[in-house]
């Protein structure tokens, strides 16, 4: 993975979860990310070059941000014993 | 369901050509809900509420009891939907939260088409509708027969129902929609400056959270850095690859680290 497919990976993740550079910033920062919201949307848009440690931060702050997301459509899961 | 009187049926025309929105204060009082001003009482319930789940639960119950009607059990929820939240459910019984968490589960319902086509949707008898699938089936296990979901008008993306539901078929009419609308239309007011307090109560709880778990983070890093004869940035890597490979959060990591040499936590003090 190069810093162009990772960056582009995490606009990806980020459209798809309807997630911008603003609300991605406070939980980026809570874990420890050092850029302003200004050079993370730029970031987030390609036009900003970040080394590989804070491309992760920015990486785990959204993953961490989505696994909170409500939750998908899933299979029902049966407790009870088998009827069949 | 409460007898019409000339003074309800006159607005009803009124409001059926606007979805019910907004009903003034004045109208309040031809609404079948009751005496005294809602308006107040529901800006009284936002202020009384610690959080807007409790302020939900008082305005489902509100409407369960309006809406009470002998031989048949009638549940009232509220449900929330807020962009990019987990979805409120409240409700005045135990049963009625657990109808809205199948709809939930099925993305589909009554209230659920409320709130998103922001218009009434009213159900007959489950037994005869189609409209709906698979949650149909699940409903029908619970013993609800009818139910009502109408849309309480919000700000923005988020969007919000009241839900009724009625262990008697064709219990909601026309008349149960219109007075379904008017208590929506009279929540609404409360319940968008309740969304709104909570937008920023939310706003200055996250920023607190991000405080604790920067120091935490950076306390940690420090111990790696003296455990490990490391830079800053080697243990920063660390602790990024121990929450990513673990699938646990960051800050959970770094307070691990901490109370495994018996260090609490750090809390930021702020006076707010």
């Amino acid at each position: 993975m190069t810093a162009r497919t990772q960056q582009h990976s995490t606009w990806l993740a980020a459209l798809r979860a309807d997630l911008s550079a603003d609300d991605l910033w406070v939980h980026y920062y809570g874990i420890g990310g050092y850029l302003g919201v200004v050079e993370l949307d730029a970031y987030l848009h390609g036009m900003y070059f970040l080394p590989q440690g804070e491309r992760n931060t920015v990486a785990l702050a959204l993953n961490e941000l989505i696994d909170d997301l409500p939750e998908r459509l899933k299979a029902e899961f049966v407790h009870t014993p088998p009827l069949d | 369901m409460s007898t019409p009187d000339k003074a309800r049926s006159r607005p009803t025309t009124d409001q059926a050509a606007n979805h019910g929105f907004p009903i003034a204060a004045d109208d309040a009082g031809s609404v079948s809900v009751g005496a005294g001003s809602i308006s107040d009482e529901l800006q009284d319930l936002v202020l009384d509420s610690p959080d807007i789940a409790v302020f939900l639960k008082e305005i489902s119950e509100r409407a369960a009891a309006v809406f009470s009607a002998p031989g048949a059990d009638i549940h009232c929820a509220v449900l929330l939907v807020r962009p990019r939240m987990q979805s409120t459910m409240t409700g005045s019984s135990p049963e009625a939260i657990a109808m809205d968490e199948i709809q939930t589960r099925y993305d589909d319902g009554p209230c659920l088409r409320a709130a998103r086509y922001q218009e009434p949707c009213v159900v007959e008898d489950f037994w005869s509708d189609t409209r709906f699938g698979q949650y149909t089936t699940s409903i029908l296990h619970t013993g609800i027969r009818s139910a009502l979901g109408v849309p309480i008008q919000l700000d923005g993306a988020a969007a919000a129902a009241l839900d009724l539901y009625s262990t008697r078929p064709g219990e909601f009419d026309s008349n149960s929609v219109q007075d379904a609308l008017g208590l929506a239309g009279e929540a609404s007011r409360a319940l968008r400056t309740a969304v709104r307090i909570a937008h920023f109560s939310d706003a200055a709880k996250n920023l607190r959270l991000a405080m604790d778990s920067r120091a935490t983070i950076q306390i940690a890093t420090g111990i790696i850095m003296g455990q490990s004869r490391c830079s800053h940035d080697a243990a920063m890597t660390i602790l990024r690859s121990a929450s990513s490979s673990r699938n646990t959060k960051l800050s959970d990591i770094a307070a691990s680290v901490l109370l495994s040499i018996g260090q609490e936590p750090p809390t930021a003090h702020f006076d707010y």
